[in-house]
């Protein structure tokens, strides 16, 4: 029965009301019979569906590892450049932090053999009126 | 619900088809006419066999067999609205009235004017079409309403009052969204 608040006015009501039977007589119009089941399609029992359900999270660890696994070992195996053979670089290559002091009082740092850090000495550098570089 | 069903479906929740079987043979009838209501003649049979497949394969979950009845409507329900949802164009979305055009209106004094009701209920949201079946054929309660479809007594009240609006304004030959 439509609520009396929803729609206060007669009229209305009794439409509604109208509709109401028409849908409830609409609704029990019959039925056809169940399918068969199980369907056609697939329908595996529970205790199987949920073992099924259970088996993507597993390999789908495995496979995250796996990839992991093989990203290390790309990183490992990556192609290194050569050391450098001659110049500052490969005097530092035997002492991996290496401090050698350019001509141009500028203090050369070797981090590593490929990885050289440039500082500036100030004073000499205002004295000589030489310009700053940074690399 | 009785003892006997309950016992079926801890048995069916066990593996056993026959079992399952039996209980969509009790509740087909009920499913599918709820089914009708919120997707239409076409494709009530086809929703309500998607819901009772996730039935069968969510059973095993439901703790309590005495609430199979409300858990079976809730899935079915769902199912039945995800498919309802999917099939309608986004144009059609935004204009529902569209699919209201041509609706007859009973005649004005003492005529027996025959409701379409299937045109009436395509021109209602999916969620309102259930609300108005659980409320007029089912009798269900606001919050009986509430649990089958996840939502709040108010809301249903809510989608019901909405319903109401438009059917009465389809009965009436008004269209409150034509555009001017």
């Amino acid at each position: 029965m439509p609520r009396r608040e929803d729609h206060p006015d007669r009229d209305s009501q009794r439409r509604l009301e109208r509709f109401d039977a028409a849908l409830r007589r609409w609704a029990e119009r019959p039925a056809p019979p169940p399918p068969a089941w199980p369907p056609a399609r697939s329908a595996e029992p529970p205790s199987r569906a949920g073992a099924r359900r259970a088996a993507p999270r597993w390999q789908l660890a495995a496979a995250s590892l796996a990839l992991v696994a093989l990203l290390g070992l790309g990183f490992l195996l990556r192609p290194r450049s050569a050391p450098p053979t001659d110049g500052p670089a490969a005097t530092a290559a035997a002492a991996p932090v290496a401090a050698v002091a350019s001509a141009d009082e500028v203090l050369v740092l070797w981090l590593d053999p490929e990885t050289p850090l440039y500082l500036t000495l100030p004073a000499a550098a205002e004295a000589a009126g030489d310009e700053r570089s940074t690399r | 619900m009785n003892g006997g069903e309950e016992g079926t479906v801890a048995r069916a929740a066990g593996g056993d088809e026959a079992a399952f079987g039996a209980l969509v043979e009790a509740h087909w009838g009920r499913l599918l006419r709820l089914a009708r209501s919120v997707v239409g003649d076409a494709e009530a049979a086809d929703a309500v066999q998607d819901g009772l497949l996730v039935a069968w394969r969510g059973l095993p979950a439901l703790r309590q067999p005495a609430a199979f009845p409300a858990w079976l409507t809730r899935v079915v329900t769902r199912r039945a609205l995800a498919r309802a949802r999917r099939r309608a164009p986004w144009w059609r979305r935004l204009r529902p009235l569209d699919e209201a055009e041509g609706v007859a209106a009973p005649e004005a004094s003492g005529g027996d004017g025959e409701i379409d009701v299937a045109r009436l209920l395509a021109a209602l949201a999916p969620r309102q079409r259930a609300v108005m079946h659980l409320t007029v054929v089912e009798g269900m309660s606001d919050g009986e309403i509430g649990r089958v479809l996840g939502i709040a007594a108010a809301s249903v009240r809510s989608h019901r009052r909405r319903a109401r609006h438009r059917l009465l304004a389809l009965l009436e030959g008004k269209d409150p969204h034509a555009s001017s």
